[in-house]
C-alpha cells in the first residue's frame, strides 16, 4: 500500500539511481576519510558530472592495480587463467551486476586474466555511473 | 576457516570518522532534500547544496496567541542564531505578481485564498537568504489546513515553539501594546517601556487592538485553531509559558531551538565518567553498562587484572602497583588502548572511569584513536565524599556492603565483624580528593562539551541525568561572534 506520491518518489530515486549514487559516495568517503568531507564530495560529484557529459570514467573505488591484486589472489600459481566459478564469484564480490555470463574460454573453463580484467573494468564503470543515462 | 565466510569487520576508524563528521545526518539531509525537490539534475543539485556553508539551517515556527510576545522573541532569536525572521506582513510587503494579487483581495476586504497564501510563503522561503541562513516563521501557519498545505509543499519545521499565557494576561498586554513604527519593535506601557526617549516619543497604538472584546474575539479565534495545530506538529513541538519575564522565555526558546532531535545514526557510545572519589563513578558505569549492553572499564581494576595474569606487561607494572607508586602514563595508555581495541569494546562501545586523571593523560587519549563521544563530570562537595567513603564497610562473611549512616548493619554481631578498607581512612580520602581537585579544572577546560551532573542525589536520579544526555544528541553550538 503506497500513496501515489510515495510511488512517484520511489520512481524518482530509481530513475536517477540515487541509492547507488549514495552508496558509491559513502564508500568513497569511508575509504579515503578526507578531513573535509564536503569538499571531497563536491569534487567526486564534479568528476561524475564530467563523466556523464563527456564519457570520461566515473570515480570508482577500484582501479587496475586492485584488479591485478584480485587476479593474484585467484590465481596464486600464476597459471594465466582462472575457472568460470572463480570468475563469477569474483565479479559478484566486486559488486558487479549483469556481467557477461558467457566470457571467452567458458568451454574450457579457463578464463584468461585479460578477459577477467576487461569484464571487471567494464562492470565497475557501469556500476559507478550512478546517474540517469 | 574460509576467509569469505568470516564476518566482515568494519574498521573502527570508519565509525569514528562517520560520527565525527556526522556523515549519516549529512546523507540523510541530502536525500531528504532530493526527495522533496526532485531536481531534474540531481548531481548538480547536490553540488550546489554541498557548496553552501551550512546544510542544516534552522527551520523554526514560532506560534502563539496575540500579544504572547512572538515578535520580540522572534527578533531576538534571529539575531542570536542568524536566521531570517518571516512575518505575514513582511511577505505581503514584497512587490511581485503574487503579492499584487494578494493585495487586490485585501483591498476588497476579502481574505487571501489559501492557495495563493501558501504560494506566497513558498516564494519567500525559497529566496536565497532564507535558504542559506534558515528561517523563523512568526505566527504562520494560523490553521491546521495551512500547516498541512505547507507540509505538502515540502516545508516542514525542525522546531515549533508555541507561547502560552492565560487570557487575562494576554488582554492586559494587548491593551498596553505599543509599536515602534520605524523598527516594528513591540513595547508595552507598563511592562516594557523603551529605554530611549526618542523611541518612546514615536510609539503608536497598534491598529484594531483597542477594545477588550476585539481582543477576546481574536483570542477565541486563536483557541479554536490551536488544538489542531498542536496535533499537527506534535513531534517537534515545545510549549513555553509566556507569562514570565521575556528574558526567561527567550532563554527557554533558545535552549529548545538549539537542541537537536534524536538521530537514527548508528553509534557506539564511548563514555568517560570523571569525578572525585566517592562520586559513584563505578556504580553509574555498572548501571550504564548493564542497561545499554556496553563494556564498563575501570582503569585501576584493569591494571590489577593485567598485573595478575603473567604477561610481560603484567610483570612490568607489578612493582609499581605493589609499592603503591603511580604506573607510568605510557604503560597505562598501552594497556588501555589494547583493551579498548578489542572486539567487544569496538562493537558495543565502552564506559571508562578512573582515567584520565590529569591533563596529560586526557591529551594522550585524545591523540590515540579512542576519543570519547560523551564526557560526564559527577560533582559533589568534599564533605559528602568523605562521609560516603569513610563510613562504608564490608561484611567479610556475606560480602554485603554497609554504610553506618545510609545502610547500617542489621545486627550487632554483623556490626562487630565489619571490616573497613584501609584506603577509606579519612587521611587517605582527603589526599585523593586533593589530588582530584588539582586536575579537575584543567580536565573541565579540556572537555568543553562535557556535561556536569550533581552526584549528591539518589543513584538512580543521577543515572537518569546521565541517560538523558547520553541518548540525545549534543545541542548545537552557536558560532562565536567575536
Amino acid at each position: 500500500m503506497s500513496t501515489p506520491r510515495e510511488e512517484e518518489t520511489a520512481e524518482y530515486l530509481r530513475n536517477h539511481k540515487i541509492v547507488e549514487l549514495m552508496n558509491n559516495l559513502t564508500s568513497m568517503l569511508f575509504f579515503y576519510r578526507p578531513e573535509r568531507p564536503k569538499e571531497f564530495l563536491i569534487s567526486q560529484l564534479e568528476q561524475m558530472k564530467a563523466s556523464r557529459d563527456r564519457a570520461v570514467d566515473s570515480p570508482c573505488l577500484f582501479d587496475n592495480s586492485n584488479l591485478d591484486a584480485v587476479v593474484g589472489i585467484l590465481d596464486p600459481a600464476n597459471q594465466g587463467h582462472i575457472t568460470y566459478a572463480q570468475y563469477k564469484e569474483a565479479l559478484k564480490t566486486l559488486g558487479i551486476k549483469n556481467f557477461n555470463e558467457f566470457p571467452e574460454g567458458l568451454e574450457s573453463d579457463r578464463i584468461s586474466h585479460e578477459t577477467f580484467k576487461r569484464e571487471a573494468k567494464e562492470g565497475l564503470v557501469r556500476s559507478a555511473a550512478t546517474f540517469q543515462t | 576457516m574460509d576467509a569469505t565466510v568470516k564476518h566482515l569487520r568494519i574498521p573502527p576508524e570508519m565509525s569514528v570518522y562517520a560520527e565525527k563528521h556526522e556523515i549519516f545526518d549529512l546523507f540523510q539531509t541530502l536525500v531528504r532534500n532530493l526527495i522533496i525537490d526532485k531536481p531534474a539534475d540531481p548531481i548538480q543539485y547536490l553540488i550546489g547544496m554541498l557548496k553552501r556553508e551550512s546544510i542544516e539551517v534552522p527551520r523554526i515556527m514560532l506560534l502563539g496567541p496575540p500579544a504572547s510576545g512572538k515578535r520580540t522573541i522572534a527578533k531576538k532569536l534571529c539575531e542570536c542564531i542568524g536566521a531570517i525572521q518571516v512575518t505575514a506582513s513582511d511577505i505581503l510587503k514584497d512587490d511581485t505578481d503574487l503579492t499584487r494579487a494578494a493585495q487586490e483581495y485585501t483591498k476588497k476586504n476579502k481574505e487571501i485564498p489559501r492557495e495563493l497564501w501558501i504560494k506566497l510563503i513558498l516564494e519567500r522561503l525559497s529566496k536565497v537568504d532564507c535558504v542559506r541562513r534558515g528561517w523563523v516563521l512568526e505566527a504562520i501557519p494560523k490553521t491546521r489546513e495551512e500547516a498541512l498545505c505547507l507540509q505538502e509543499a515540502g516545508i516542514a519545521p525542525e522546531h515549533v515553539v508555541i507561547l502560552q499565557a492565560p487570557d487575562a494576561v494576554l488582554i492586559e498586554r494587548s491593551l498596553g501594546k505599543r509599536i515602534d513604527p520605524v523598527t516594528g519593535d513591540v513595547y508595552h506601557v507598563t511592562f516594557m517601556w523603551p529605554e530611549s526617549a526618542e523611541v518612546a516619543q514615536r510609539l503608536e497604538r497598534p491598529q484594531g487592538l483597542n477594545s477588550e472584546d476585539v481582543i477576546s474575539r481574536q483570542l477565541q479565534a486563536y483557541h479554536s485553531e490551536a488544538h489542531a495545530l498542536h496535533r499537527t506538529y506534535q513531534s517537534c513541538l515545545k510549549i513555553i509559558d509566556a507569562d514570565q519575564p521575556h528574558v526567561d522565555v527567550f532563554a527557554q526558546v533558545l535552549t529548545y531551538v538549539m537542541s537537536r532531535h534524536r538521530s537514527a545514526a548508528p553509534h557506539t557510545p564511548r563514555i568517560i565518567l570523571l569525578g572525585p572519589p566517592g562520586s559513584g563513578k563505578s556504580l553509574q558505569a555498572r548501571l550504564i553498562a548493564k542497561k545499554y549492553d556496553i563494556v564498563s572499564i575501570c582503569c585501576g581494576e584493569l591494571l590489577k587484572a593485567v598485573a595478575a595474569d603473567e604477561s610481560s606487561m603484567g610483570e612490568l607494572i607489578k612493582p609499581f602497583l605493589e609499592s603503591g607508586r603511580r604506573v607510568p602514563d605510557s604503560m597505562v595508555l598501552q594497556i588501555l588502548t589494547e583493551r579498548l581495541s578489542r572486539l567487544d569494546c569496538v562493537t558495543r562501545g565502552w564506559v571508562l572511569h578512573g582515567f584520565p586523571q590529569d591533563l596529560e593523560q586526557a591529551e594522550a587519549l585524545q591523540e590515540s584513536k579512542f576519543s570519547p563521544s560523551r564526557v560526564f563530570f559527577l560533582e559533589m562537595t568534599d564533605d559528602v565524599a568523605v562521609e560516603r567513603l569513610t563510613l562504608r564497610a564490608i561484611d567479610p562473611v556475606t560480602g554485603e556492603r554497609y554504610h553506618s549512616l545510609y545502610k547500617p548493619a542489621p545486627s550487632p554481631e554483623v556490626h562487630a565483624r565489619l571490616r573497613y578498607n584501609p584506603c577509606d581512612s579519612e587521611a587517605e580520602v582527603q589526599r585523593r580528593l586533593k589530588e582530584y581537585c588539582i586536575h579537575a579544572s584543567a580536565l573541565q577546560a579540556f572537555y568543553p562539551q562535557a556535561v556536569r551532573v550533581n552526584a549528591d542525589q539518589d543513584a538512580h536520579t543521577v543515572f537518569e541525568c546521565l541517560e538523558s544526555r547520553l541518548v540525545n544528541r549534543l545541542p548545537k553550538v552557536l558560532p562565536d561572534r567575536a
